[in-house]
């Protein structure tokens, strides 16, 4: 008895599994693969990627026994880590200037990255507990812990300083806005943005010496380089998206891979080409063809993740899901963008496809969550 | 839940439009600019080094070379992506093998402070404390490098990166020896980016032989700004070869070949250059030269021993050296120059090492062509003939010689006291007769009524023959002389007698040139053809194509009166001729015309200008000596004259031709 309700328990995530979404990774498996080789790295850095696979796929595998539930109350735990993780790469990083990175043993960890994923889980929480409890937020203000939830993290990554990952969180806030919170919030949410946008500009025009206080003027010149056009090679901030347009455009339709041609990814003349520029690797070997693919799939894997956000049966488990989807889409659109000079460059990686350790086994950590949550939500078909 | 529905169905509207934005840029970017950016893909990586051609030879008509290449081994250096670390080590290396060569193989660098700054890799030794240039010439001077005294710090590159460098010190390259070279080929492994390459230095066997018709190479790099940009963007590279003067000058196109292309792979990750040849360089094609170098050294040899005897006579110091004296022989059918010397001449190996040469006693100029000499009585042809066809005078009409000729208020004077008495046309050749040139330009003038606007009829007629214009000979730099504007009666009869305007060595060569041939001005050339280099041939190689003698023009004179002057060109050298003294017993029959212009009292312009033999001339000859001291050719006989027979005497064998002694190996 015991022995059949243990193999049962075994089982039970695999009949409702969502297997076209692992079908989904393993392409990404195989593109990051491919991607990270073209970029012929140094130490051995596509089989690290596989490992990394295999350790995040166990990881995806392994939370499908979690519920929603459990994950909810592991969750203020989770996020005091990833805080406490923060504040332990700003402490170390004040003495060296600047630092993203925990490194233990050789293996580096970003918190950062953990950290997105705990501040979604986060606000989830807070939104789900008030419906629970039935208080349904009708003035604007009463969202203040939510915002506060995420200022936090927020401040302490835009200080190590990774202006990208902060504005990653700025855009997973409107995405978990957009399904939790009452319209004229969301838009509220948009007009203070745009409140911010205008006043930074205000002070670009107005009070230039102090908008560099707030930005650095190297930071401002990576973000307003791709406005440039044609960009300079010889200027440091505008060589790595020459070098990128340069790459993905003489990819064509099918690719530079196995003919004779030169390629420039594979002998290092795009910077980051194996983590933030993978997508000018894949676009150059394989052309508009291999592109458009890895967009494609995208599509799809954002599509699935919709489809079980609106299958899933509690709040707090369809706001992860938004969170996610707001994470994922605007890493992968700014991503993207950057390589192909349509939005300014940041150091934000592309889910799934570059290399590096910890946002790939967050991701894949995170994608399981959503997946846990469906499998559940199909196996008891919705009253 | 349909809220939620609505809510997630934004979202994904939301994603469908950003995605989009994705594709479509994509499309522009790949599909669309797509071929822009292959094309500028294919050429980030690569960047391409010329290869100099290897210059084409000169050789004399007989197949012997008088300028060539010869292989010299240097080290080229290539930083391959070389750590710091493997770059001194190579300069410790280089110091280990150079140090021991000597200076006289070494240049002076014989110390890793100066190899590294010759390596131009971005790095340069400096002293921890105390003066770089006393330092430095401490080492220079053997001090051993102490690892304690130096430290290193960034250096500009003076060279792109990509470019290999010849390890020079300064801008005298080293020369390896032959068995260095060999050892360092057995272990090249320890010079990391070191190559042995060949080169060529252009060498001139004979050293100071035909040095004007010759000419020399500079490199681009030392040109004027201006002209060294030209040169770059006609495909030079600062370290080519171009041609300075003479043949190596006039025929650059022709010597210089096609550079050859070699591609410079470089990775940008580990900077590794990898070195692939495109195509090679098309060797430069060879020429032939229309001079016989035996001939030539004998033509020179005998200018040389005929100044110099004059040199040594009181008289003639007195009246300042000899510092020139020329000849020009060609053959008056083809133009052919058969031999074109100037006294003196120089080491034209001087260019390659110029510390070995005393520059202040070379006189580079071609006087031969460029120059401007007083023709003197020489020029009298031209006033017979002038007044023969002008109809001022008759073939029979006879002149009488007084020994003064009376021009308004000035007297002027036969080189004769007491004159010539009666003389015609012919006469006046063979004694030089002044009266007779004088009374031509007294009845031109008073034919004309004017003598200021007769001048340039006399230059009109005089240019048929090729006085007063360029000959078109092709060596560079031609001039025509010097044009005198004294429009005064007295320096109209000065014309007729060679006293006005001045004239190169080689216009008079095409002067009496045309009176051998029968009228053809023919344009002299000293290359007889372009020919195709072979790889390890010993002579100059199949012809390409030939120089012809080229007709400049035919000139518009009664051939009488060419018959008429040639009969007294041949009286000349006979007995009672002004060159019968220095003729008799010459072999071959000589037609002449001599010459002795005052250029200031006591001092003369001494030529001859002539055609041998008499009755079908082979070569025509010009010799002029400038500034012989009167004196000194009373004592040493008239200057032109000797060198003008001893040159006959060797061209049809009377004398032997002297053997040619190479200066260089």
């Amino acid at each position: 008895m015991g022995n059949s309700m243990n193999a049962r328990w075994m089982l039970e995530p695999w009949r409702h599994f969502d297997w076209m979404t692992i079908g989904l990774i393993l392409s990404f498996a195989v593109l990051s693969y491919l991607g990270i080789s073209g970029a012929n790295p140094s130490y051995g850095e596509p089989f690290k990627q596989i490992v990394w696979y295999g350790i995040g796929l166990v990881l995806l595998l392994a939370v499908q026994w979690l519920d929603g539930r459990t994950v909810m109350q592991l969750t203020p735990l989770f996020y005091g880590t990833a805080l406490f993780l923060l504040l332990v790469v700003l402490v170390l990083g004040s003495s060296t200037g600047e630092m993203r990175w925990l490194e233990y043993k050789g293996i580096k960890l970003q918190p950062a990255e953990i950290a997105k994923l705990a501040t979604i889980l986060m606000g989830a929480r807070w939104f789900a507990l008030r419906e629970e409890e039935g208080r349904e937020s009708e003035r604007f203000w009463d969202l203040w812990p939510f915002f506060a939830l995420f200022a936090v993290p927020a401040v302490l990554i835009l200080l190590e300083p990774d202006l990208g990952n902060t504005i990653v969180l700025l855009f997973v806030l409107m995405a978990v806005l957009a399904v939790a919170a009452r319209v004229r919030h969301v838009l509220a949410v948009i007009g203070i943005y745009a409140a911010g946008v205008l006043a930074l500009g205000g002070l670009y025009w107005f009070a230039n010496p102090l908008f560099f206080k707030i930005i650095k003027v190297y930071q401002w010149n990576r973000i307003t380089a791709f406005l440039v056009d044609p960009p300079n090679p010889s200027d440091p901030d505008q060589y790595q998206i020459y070098m990128s347009l340069l790459a993905i455009g003489s990819g064509e339709m099918s690719g530079k891979a196995g003919s004779d041609a030169y390629l420039l990814t594979q002998h290092h003349w795009v910077p980051e080409a194996q983590t933030d520029f993978i997508f000018a690797v894949i676009a150059e070997h394989y052309g508009f063809l291999g592109g458009a693919t890895v967009v494609l799939l995208y599509f799809f894997l954002m599509y699935r993740l919709i489809r079980i956000g609106m299958e899933v049966r509690t709040p707090f488990e369809r706001y992860v899901v938004a969170g996610l989807v707001g994470m994922w889409t605007f890493q992968i659109f700014e991503n993207i963008g950057m390589t192909i000079k349509l939005t300014p460059i940041t150091g934000i990686t592309l889910p799934f496809l570059s290399y590096g350790g910890s946002s790939l086994t967050t991701n894949l950590f995170a994608l399981g969550l959503v997946l846990a949550f469906g499998w559940r939500a199909r196996r008891a078909p919705r009253v | 839940m349909k809220r939620v529905v609505r809510r997630f169905n934004l979202l994904f509207i939301f994603i469908f439009v950003l995605f989009t934005a994705l594709i479509l840029r994509l499309m522009q970017l790949m599909l669309v600019d797509g071929p822009m950016y292959a094309k500028a893909a294919g050429q980030v990586n690569i960047k391409q080094v010329s290869e100099v051609a290897p210059r084409g030879w000169i050789y004399d008509v007989n197949g012997v070379p008088l300028a060539q290449n010869v292989p010299v081994f240097r080290l080229s250096f290539l930083d391959e992506g070389l750590s710091r670390d493997d770059i001194i080590r190579t300069a410790i290396a280089l110091e280990a093998l150079l140090r021991p060569l000597g200076p006289s193989l070494n240049k002076g660098l014989n110390n890793r402070v100066d190899i590294l700054e010759a390596l131009d890799v971005g790095w340069r030794y400096v002293p921890v404390s105390g003066d770089l240039k006393a330092a430095r010439q401490a080492l220079r001077d053997g001090k051993p490098f102490q690892d304690a005294e130096w430290k290193l710090e960034e250096a500009p590159l003076m060279l792109p990166r990509h470019l290999p460098r010849i390890i020079a010190f300064g801008n005298t390259p080293v020369d390896l020896p032959e068995d260095v070279v060999f050892q360092l080929g057995e272990r090249l492994d320890d010079f990391p980016g070191v190559r042995v390459v060949t080169t060529a230095e252009r060498i001139y066997p004979y050293g100071d032989l035909a040095t004007q018709v010759i000419g020399y190479t500079r490199p681009v790099k030392v040109r004027a700004p201006e002209r060294i940009e030209e040169l770059l963007s006609a495909g030079y590279s600062m370290d080519e070869p171009y041609g300075e003067m003479g043949v190596e000058a006039s025929y650059e196109s022709v010597l210089k070949g096609m550079p050859g292309v070699a591609e410079v792979h470089v990775n940008n990750l580990t900077g590794r250059q990898t070195f692939k040849p495109v195509y090679a360089a098309k060797p430069g094609n060879n020429i032939v030269l229309t001079l016989d170098a035996r001939f030539q050294r004998t033509v020179e040899s005998i200018l040389k021993e005929e100044a110099e005897r004059f040199n040594a006579i009181p008289e003639q110091q007195k009246a300042g050296a000899l510092t020139r004296a020329m000849a020009v022989v060609m053959n008056p059918w083809n133009g052919d120059i058969l031999a074109m010397a100037k006294y003196p001449g120089y080491d034209l190996n001087c260019w390659n090492k110029p510390s070995t040469c005393d520059w202040a006693t070379i006189d580079q100029f071609n006087s031969l062509t460029g120059g401007g000499y007083l023709p003197g009585s020489t020029f009298k042809l031209i006033t017979v003939m002038f007044g023969l066809n002008e109809g001022l005078i008759g073939p029979q009409e006879k002149v009488l010689s007084t020994g003064t000729y009376r021009i308004g208020r000035d007297i002027k004077k036969d080189w004769k006291s007491g004159g010539h008495g009666w003389t015609d046309g012919i006469k006046a050749i063979k004694e030089s007769i002044n009266t007779y040139m004088y009374d031509i330009a007294m009845r031109l003038y008073r034919r004309s009524g004017d003598y200021a606007s007769q001048f340039d009829v006399v230059r009109r007629f005089a240019a048929q023959f090729g006085l007063g214009v360029k000959t078109g000979i092709d060596l560079p730099d031609e001039g025509t002389g010097k044009k005198e504007n004294q429009p005064l009666l007295g320096r109209l009869a000065d014309m007729m007698i060679g006293q006005y305007d001045s004239y190169t060595p080689i216009q008079l060569a095409q002067y009496v040139s045309t009176i051998a041939n029968g009228g053809r001005r023919i344009r002299p050339h000293v290359v007889h053809s372009v020919n195709l280099p072979v790889e390890n041939a010993k002579g100059p190689g199949p012809v390409v194509y030939e120089i012809q003698g080229e007709v400049l023009g035919h000139v518009e004179v009664d051939p009488r009166w060419l018959d008429y002057v040639k009969e007294g060109m041949r009286l000349v050298t006979e007995p009672g001729g002004t060159a019968g003294g220095t003729f008799v017993g010459s072999a071959v029959k000589v037609a002449a015309k001599t010459g002795t212009a005052q250029v200031k009292l006591g001092v003369n312009n001494s030529l001859i200008i002539g055609y041998a033999p008499a009755d079908k001339p082979e070569i025509a000859f010009a010799v002029v000596v400038p500034n012989v001291s009167a004196n000194a050719e009373k004592i040493g006989g008239p200057i032109a004259h000797r060198i003008a027979r001893r040159i006959i005497d060797a061209y049809f064998g009377v004398t032997p031709l002297e053997p040619l002694h190479p200066v260089v190996p």
